[in-house]
């Protein structure tokens, strides 16, 4: 396929020639080092051959002085094609165009994308470059990218290294927020009580119990102290870890008014749309939003994408206003008991979670204007809860 | 009998146990199977059908007989040749 692509550069012909004069011919090439490739033999006699254009030049001045004849089949090949179109001055002209664009927007990032998995969002990353002067659209040889990462690092704390790499025209960016490696895992603390109740059992794996088996704690008592006695007399400080199981008596109400207050779609809707090629943005259609009414907006951004591969730095962007009013609404008793008991059981989830629920009972109050729900709450659980140790 | 008077290379190759290849006018015939042969300073060709083609090495004929016999590469004395070879006949050459 190389050597076939080489010979399309330098242009080829298919020759043919009459049994007559085809050893005769052979025998001439070979004589005057004329080089030939994928000779064939027709049932006739005839032979066909390829040749390459300088190389049938050579063989035509030779075969003038002879009486063979050969004849050409076909003509392949850059030279061809050049010949061919001549008198297109206009697609040299677009073609030299379109390769000076393609050179020239190589001088520009036309995608910024971060690979590196964080915690804050790519976007603010992205934003906090734009400030720094690396954003889709800048210039490359103005960004001095080893300056870029130490001014990044010293102007955003939060992030120990950074790292633009421009592969093409697409600016790879790897970032490493800051970590507090084994501090968490080493800072002195004691467990406290989260709710008061009895001490059914409890187990200390770190520092020192505070409480024994049925005791009474109410909620802030400590349990596992992080300061713990040496030996020597003297004492240390440790992360308190252990369990502490209680039997808590908690109180938990939900208030649920019986008015409120919810959005209702009026269904009308309005469209911006907008074409951005890097940071240049052209609006082409937009509905008339009235001023004074309440409307959520949502925007789509679209991408050209190339071999649904390549992005390119064009898009169509669509911000879609949807009108809506704001309704008051009445629950019944019903309702808003329904809608109370479904907030008292996120309010279980949230404040008990791993419990163990020995009894549950309930009170309901309505009032002229809410509906109360109490649950006084007997269960077994874990009551402990991290303390900073103060030190001075 | 008359004895052949023969070349000073092959001489010398066949006092110092040289292969005949590396004397300097021997033609060099590689056979691979009954379907190709290559041949080595080739001098031309002298008849060239697809049941016979005949070349002209230093001193001899060489004369290949077969079916579908095709040339594939031609040049500066080196010849390939493709087909159903059934025999190879070397002539006295002219």
């Amino acid at each position: 396929m190389s050597s076939l692509g080489v010979k399309w550069l330098w242009g080829y012909r298919k020759l043919r020639c009459e049994r007559l004069h085809s050893v005769r011919l052979l025998n001439l090439m070979m004589q005057k080092g004329i080089d030939y490739f994928d000779l064939e033999r027709t049932e006739e006699g005839e032979i066909s051959f390829l040749l390459l254009e300088k190389e049938y030049k050579i063989l035509m001045s030779i075969l003038d002085k002879t009486d063979i004849k050969v004849y050409s089949v076909y003509c392949r090949g850059v030279p061809f094609v050049i010949k061919a179109h001549r008198n297109r001055g206009g697609l040299v002209f677009g073609l030299a165009i379109y390769l000076t664009i393609i050179f020239l927007s190589s001088f520009f990032i036309w995608d910024i994308k971060v690979v590196s998995t964080t915690d804050t969002p790519h976007n603010v990353i992205i934003k906090n470059l734009e400030a720094l002067g690396c954003y889709e659209g800048a210039f490359v040889p103005s960004i001095d990218f080893e300056n870029l990462c130490i001014d990044y690092v010293d102007k955003y704390t939060d992030f120990s290294w950074v790292s633009v790499n421009l592969k093409g025209t697409v600016a790879y960016v790897e970032i490493q927020e800051k970590k507090l490696y084994g501090e968490e895992a080493d800072t002195p603390r004691n467990l406290i009580a989260s709710y008061g109740g009895i001490i059914e059992d409890y187990s200390v794996y770190e520092g020192r119990s505070q409480v024994e088996t049925g005791n009474v704690v109410k909620r802030g008592d400590l349990l596992v102290s992080g300061i713990v006695d040496n030996k020597d007399g003297d004492f240390r400080l440790c992360r308190a870890k252990g369990e502490v199981m209680a039997t808590v008596d908690a109180a938990l109400t939900v208030e649920v008014p019986f008015s409120y207050q919810k959005q209702i779609y009026t269904g009308r809707c309005f469209e911006e749309k907008r074409i951005r090629f890097f940071n240049l943005t052209f609006p082409y259609f937009s509905d008339d939003v009235p001023k004074d009414i309440n409307c959520t907006s949502l925007e789509e951004v679209a991408s050209a994408v190339l071999f649904e591969e390549i992005e390119l730095p064009l898009s169509l962007e669509k911000t879609a206003y949807r009108e809506y009013t704001v309704k008051d609404f009445v629950y019944s008793e019903e309702e808003a008991k329904a809608a109370a008991e479904a907030l008292m059981k996120r309010k279980i989830s949230k404040e008990l979670p791993n419990a163990e629920l020995i009894s549950v009972e309930t009170s309901e109050k309505t009032t002229e204007s809410s509906y109360i729900l109490t649950l006084n709450i007997k269960c077994r659980m874990d009551i402990t809860t991290p303390a900073e140790i103060e030190t001075n | 009998m008359k004895r052949r008077r023969r070349s000073f290379g092959e001489a010398l190759a066949d006092g110092t146990g040289f292969p005949d290849t590396l004397s300097v006018s021997a033609p060099d015939i590689h056979i691979i199977g009954t379907r190709e042969i290559s041949i080595d300073g080739c001098l031309g060709i002298l008849v060239y059908e697809s049941t016979q083609i005949q070349l002209r090495l230093k001193g001899r004929v060489l004369c290949i007989c077969g079916e579908c016999l095709t040339l594939k590469t031609y040049y500066t004395g080196h010849v390939s040749v493709k087909g159903h070879i059934f025999s190879l006949q070397f002539e006295e050459g002219l």
